[in-house]
């Protein structure tokens, strides 16, 4: 390696043409790169620090857990300031604005540069330690950015959630709704009855049988041709001790479909012995 | 073989209670449960004396289908109320104020001090079964025991949404019995466990640095042997990757957070008609039983009356048969309601599992994804601590000869 004499590194520095505005392409990539780096860490420390505040201000977390996100939260905290010096220096190389080169020094500058790149290098190669520490943090990172996302996109989802409402989130509570009603047309009420309600319900039902109008039951009769929703009747004249057994097993059967068949058999008993 | 285990344990403690103040376990008769109000900590213990628990989504225990119709639910609303449960526990746990963390942790997951597993023995409106266990880091059993309670109409009453359910009493007495051992333990015995719990994650890191640490006895009992620098690089970095674990389950645990909300009030409400419909279906098949009894001995009465030719005993006999075959009827028509109560009670069900399986589909994708890329991550780190700690031996100064 042959150095330059010094008068001519220094004519070199103190000529050195500006050079355009624009910067090489891997320069501009290299910035870009920074800045999204920057605001990635700095949205990180943003949410971390709210959730943070959060924390501080609820009287049930628990106080190891609120060390382990302070800890955290300074973690991003030094990351942002790191990566915000590394914006600082790659925009303080790439901020002077530099003229076009004068053409007429360009053999110059060449020769400059050529026993520029020929020096070794002040920085002492990273080391395997150094290079395995710089993966491990970059893996945290990472990591970090996961977790945040997707507790980001867990909270957004609960809120959506909360939005549509209840009517939205809880079909079942149809199927209650109507298992509810099957249940009480069956004698059984789901909420209130005790555990002898079997008993007590079919001692009520005469009760509501009660309470139906004749001309109710005469109009269903006439769509039917059967006699449909009276859980009573009035006893026939021509009623014997096996015919009003028979209706008093009708009047207490619940189930609609068996009671109706009770109610044929009073009456083509009835008829039968007519 | 699990349950004769346990059952033999539970008689050996029975005859040696002693054993059962030394060993600080706490097992049980599988009894009933019966009313158990939690207990909760007069004082907050201080932070460094906080025990973390992790317990893992319930095992869902015999699932097939002639052990489901039996228990009058399905095996869809078995995997839902699974994820509930231990959901439950925790909250339950939480209201105690005995414990540090407590979170519900995947399957093995490492980190915490003790961890408790179930399986759902039995579950419908009416009875809750749970074969409980819970272990410590260091391989102390603190619970080996069956909780069981069955329940009426009272207690589906004194639900409070999203607080207690209707077997709170079980889930209460599992805190009861987690808090009673560790009262028991003092400062110092809380302090190796703890110690326990990080050096055993540090070793599942990173055996090869943190292997010798802890020793493991055959009866799964560990120990600690040694103690890292807290100035160690290597132990630092290992305590960053454990911050992030406890991160993770948070986030886990933020996943089950609403789903057991949401699961609240309908599983609530299909457990209270599970259990109307189970007493309305016996009720139906004890008359349905009494009275075809009561029909066939009037009927039998009166072929008797024939056979005797008891005078004026035709009409007698005509109402006796009449009346008997009518009784019968009854009988009968009886029972038929009771297969409309399994009809409706199948119908819940099965309404209820199809909604509580597309919420828990949905659960079950957000989890298996984030626990994915954790273990990932966690196999990334593993590697590069590897290749740290090799990088360091390999920069050991060599003593001189």
């Amino acid at each position: 390696m042959r150095l330059l004499p010094f008068h001519v590194l220094l004519w070199s520095l103190l000529s050195v043409p500006a050079w355009p505005r624009e910067l090489a392409p891997a320069a501009q990539q290299q910035l870009s790169q920074a800045e999204r780096e920057l605001k990635l860490a700095e949205a990180s420390f943003r949410r971390a620090s709210r959730r943070l505040e959060a924390m501080q201000e609820d009287p049930e977390a628990l106080d190891q857990e609120v060390l382990a996100l302070e800890d955290y939260v300074h973690e991003l905290s030094e990351l942002v300031r790191v990566r915000k010096e590394t914006l600082d220096d790659l925009q303080a190389l790439a901020g002077s604005p530099v003229s076009a080169p004068d053409p007429t020094v360009t053999e110059g500058m060449e020769a400059f540069e050529s026993a520029v790149d020929s020096v070794p290098s002040a920085e002492p190669e990273e080391t395997e330690q150094e290079r395995l520490d710089r993966e491990f943090a970059a893996s945290l990172e990472e990591f970090d950015g996961m977790l945040l996302a997707y507790n980001r996109t867990l909270e957004d989802q609960i809120a959506a959630r909360s939005a549509e409402g209840e009517a939205a989130a809880s079909p079942h509570q149809t199927a209650a709704a109507e298992a509810e009603e099957l249940l009480r047309s069956m004698g059984v009420d789901p909420g209130t009855e005790t555990e002898n309600s079997g008993e007590e319900s079919e001692a009520t039902d005469p009760a509501q049988g009660e309470t139906e109008s004749p001309s109710e039951v005469a109009e269903t009769s006439g769509e039917t041709g059967t006699p449909g929703t009276g859980s009573t009747r009035p006893p026939r004249e021509d009623e014997d001790v096996v015919a009003r057994q028979l209706r008093e097993a009708a009047e207490k059967e619940t189930d609609p479909v068996l009671r109706e068949k009770l109610w044929k058999e009073y009456e083509a008993y009835l008829d039968g012995r007519s | 073989m699990e349950r004769i285990r346990s059952v033999f344990r539970r008689s050996f403690l029975v005859l040696f209670p002693g054993v059962v103040f030394l060993t600080g376990c706490a097992t049980q008769s599988a009894g009933r449960v019966g009313p158990t109000t939690i207990q909760v900590a007069l004082e907050p213990y201080p932070s460094d004396q906080l025990v973390d628990i992790g317990i893992e989504v319930f095992k869902e225990g015999d699932t097939d289908e002639e052990a489901m119709e039996k228990q009058h639910t399905s095996q869809q609303i078995r995997k839902s109320e699974v994820v509930f449960m231990a959901y439950h526990l925790k909250t339950t746990l939480e209201e105690s104020g005995f414990w540090g963390d407590i979170r519900v942790v995947p399957d093995g997951a490492t980190g915490k001090d003790v961890l408790v597993t179930a399986e759902v023995l039995s579950s419908n409106g009416e009875e809750l079964a749970l074969d409980v266990q819970a272990r410590d880091s260091q391989g102390n059993v603190w619970i080996d025991r069956i909780y069981r309670d069955r329940v009426g109409r009272q207690q589906y009453e004194e639900i409070r949404v999203g607080k207690t359910g209707p077997f709170q009493n079980i889930y209460n007495a599992i805190a009861n019995d987690l808090a009673s051992v560790r009262r028991r333990q003092d400062s110092l015995q809380v302090r190796q466990l703890k110690r326990t719990t990080q050096l055993l994650f540090a070793a599942e890191l990173l055996p090869e640095a943190y292997g010798e640490y802890v020793r493991t006895d055959s009866n799964g009992r560990s120990e600690v042997v040694r103690l890292p620098a807290e100035d160690d690089p290597l132990w630092q970095r290992v305590n960053q990757i454990s911050v992030r674990n406890r991160m993770f389950f948070e986030s886990l645990n933020a996943t089950y957070d609403p789903y057991y909300r949401e699961l609240w009030k309908p599983y609530s409400d299909w457990r209270r008609y599970n259990l109307v419909e189970q007493l309305s279906i016996r009720e139906a098949r004890a008359d349905s039983i009494k009275k075809t009894a009561a029909g066939i001995i009037m009927i039998a009465a009166a072929i008797l009356l024939e056979m005797e030719e008891v005078d004026n005993s035709s009409t007698l006999r005509d109402v006796l048969v009449l009346g008997g075959a009518q009784v019968i009827i009854n009988g009968v028509n009886i029972s038929k309601r009771a297969d409309i109560h399994r009809d409706t009670l199948k119908e819940l069900s099965d309404s209820f599992s199809s909604d509580a399986k597309t919420v828990r589909v949905e659960l079950e994708g957000q989890t298996v994804e984030l626990t994915g890329n954790v273990s990932q991550q966690m196999a990334q780190w593993r590697d590069i601590l590897r290749k740290m700690h090799a990088t360091e031996m390999e920069n050991l100064p060599v003593a001189d000869e």
